[in-house]
């Protein structure tokens, strides 16, 4: 599997969430071709997961406020507090997080076995890059009716 | 009704499975933490049912359901975790678990886990094995 392939595989599970999982969108529109870059801009709120041993490598999904506010009101059972979403705001964002790149890898167990996975992260930040601090950084990014959101891959 | 622990290292997964178990009748009696939390909860409450997990600092899943089965055979625990793939599967089946769910929960795939658990009908942690899917892979770039 080429790295590019990689991407589109976290894309296609992100999308496969949003769609189905959370049924919070009906569909969402590619922003360019997934691409090999030196800089991406992130986006409001950004989750972070490390995978070390047979694919190092650093997965950054990145969504627009708008649409991680509605994610999390997708993933948290209906009816709870609004100060409890907003409590909850990272722990929801890095939970999504885990669940979208643990069932992209289970695609391929196999080479799993070999792969530790970070806790993951996630934060709010505004007008933060991320640039290439390794052998390569792919991106993608979609746009849905809730917001955008990019997934960038640093090996 | 059933007495649950729920072990997660994540408040948000506490609060689903905690809905969840509630929607479904049950009661969550404790909730812990890590692996070392939930041996101490389960020996405090003896609960008819553990959600357990498996990635956690301090004592993860696997190796609390060792700790768990050993004093307590007739444990029931059911595996939580995003990552179900078969290793893990497998070492949770060898140290005991009963079942497996793989995250995001389904309510009705939980459901008849739980049922299915509960009843002492769950022959094997079969449980979301049907979701995974293997595939060859190696990075090129």
């Amino acid at each position: 599997m080429t790295l590019r392939n990689l991407v589109r595989l976290f894309m296609q599970r992100t999308a496969d969430f949003l769609q189905h999982d959370l049924q919070l969108i009906k569909r969402l529109q590619p922003v360019g071709q997934i691409a090999r870059i030196d800089e991406v801009a992130l986006k409001d709120v950004v989750a972070v997961v490390k995978l070390a041993g047979g694919l190092p490598a650093t997965i950054i999904l990145s969504f627009d406020e708008s649409l991680a506010q509605e994610i999390i009101r997708g993933y948290l059972p209906d009816g709870t507090p609004d100060k409890e979403l907003d409590s909850l705001f990272t722990d929801t964002m890095a939970e999504v997080a885990n669940v979208i790149v643990a069932n992209s890898i289970m695609k391929f167990p196999r080479e799993f076995d070999q792969v530790t996975v970070s806790v993951p992260k996630a934060l709010r930040q505004q007008n933060v890059k991320l640039r290439n601090m390794g052998d390569d950084l792919w991106t993608a990014e979609a746009t849905t009716s809730h917001g955008n959101f990019n997934i960038s891959l640093q090996v | 009704m059933a007495s649950v622990l729920v072990v997660d290292d994540s408040r948000t997964m506490l609060l689903i499975m905690r809905k969840l178990l509630g929607d479904l009748g049950h009661e969550v009696v404790a909730e812990a933490a890590n692996g070392k939390e939930a041996i101490l909860a389960y020996e405090t409450h003896n609960p008819d049912l553990v959600t357990m997990d498996i990635t956690m600092p301090v004592m993860d899943g696997v190796t609390a359901v060792q700790q768990i089965v050993k004093r307590h055979p007739d444990a029931k625990i059911i595996m939580v975790s995003a990552y179900g793939h078969s290793k893990m599967v497998l070492k949770a089946i060898s140290t005991g678990a009963k079942h497996f769910l793989v995250k995001p929960i389904i309510a009705e795939r939980a459901r008849k886990v739980i049922d299915e658990v509960l009843a002492g009908s769950a022959s094997s942690a079969a449980g979301d094995l049907d979701a995974l899917q293997t595939a060859p892979f190696s990075i090129e770039k």
